[in-house]
């Protein structure tokens, strides 16, 4: 029984994960998809009104 | 053939395939706004739902649309003899010169980036369960790239018909 037990541990720690884990970003949602890109925005018009 | 006619093609394609390329990261960005991590059941089975939806989704069109509104801007800039000040950003051309690097950035990023990713993501190219998971979050970090380059690359097309950001 405990042999039982303690194999079928060995095989769960064993077991591939479902999904892998990364890093979160601005990315992972919309909205913060959307504020990057306004964001990159206003450096860019900025950048480009002080060049010229 | 008529020059106007020629320039006004050019603009109709630059934007027609500009909407179906771009219009595919919107509606990405709609349908799932969050980041959804592809499970190992999906790969390891092709039949599933998941892996089917995913595939079903996949389509040369999006990127051959990026080609044809990238090299339709390029011919218009070109035709009317703005390449080369667009490209080096002068001033009555600076916007859509910055307009046309992101626009290529964007295009490269489809096309060495996103796609050699997705390949092994689908099965097209073999890789490891592992790889094929990491290469999901490549391909979505892409995708969102593109669309975060967007919303710049669409003012910086307005502007330059309608001006408002660098006086010429």
């Amino acid at each position: 029984m405990t042999a039982d037990v303690r194999t079928a541990d060995v095989r769960s720690a064993a077991q591939p994960a479902e999904t892998l884990r990364f890093r979160p970003t601005p990315f992972d949602s919309a909205l913060g998809t959307v504020a990057m890109g306004v964001a990159l925005t206003a450096v860019l018009v900025w950048l480009l009104r002080h060049l010229h | 053939m008529d020059t106007e006619i020629i320039d006004l093609s050019l603009r109709w394609a630059h934007f027609a395939a500009g909407i179906v390329w771009v219009g595919h990261n919107y509606a990405n960005v709609a349908q799932r706004p969050q980041w959804q991590p592809v499970t190992r059941s999906e790969l390891v089975d092709p039949s599933n739902p998941s892996f089917m939806g995913r595939l079903n989704r996949e389509h040369g069109l999006f990127r051959w649309a990026a080609v044809v509104t990238w090299l339709a801007g390029l011919l218009i800039l070109w035709r009317r003899g703005w390449l080369e000040q667009a490209l080096s950003l002068d001033a009555p051309f600076a916007a859509i010169g910055l307009g046309t690097w992101i626009g290529t950035l964007m295009m490269l990023n489809v096309w060495f980036v996103l796609w050699p990713h997705q390949k092994k993501v689908l099965g097209f190219v073999p890789a490891s369960v592992e790889e094929r998971m990491r290469c999901a979050r490549v391909t979505f970090l892409s995708s969102r790239t593109n669309t975060m380059l967007s919303i710049p690359l669409l003012l910086m097309m307005a502007s330059t018909h309608h001006g408002g950001l660098v006086a010429g």
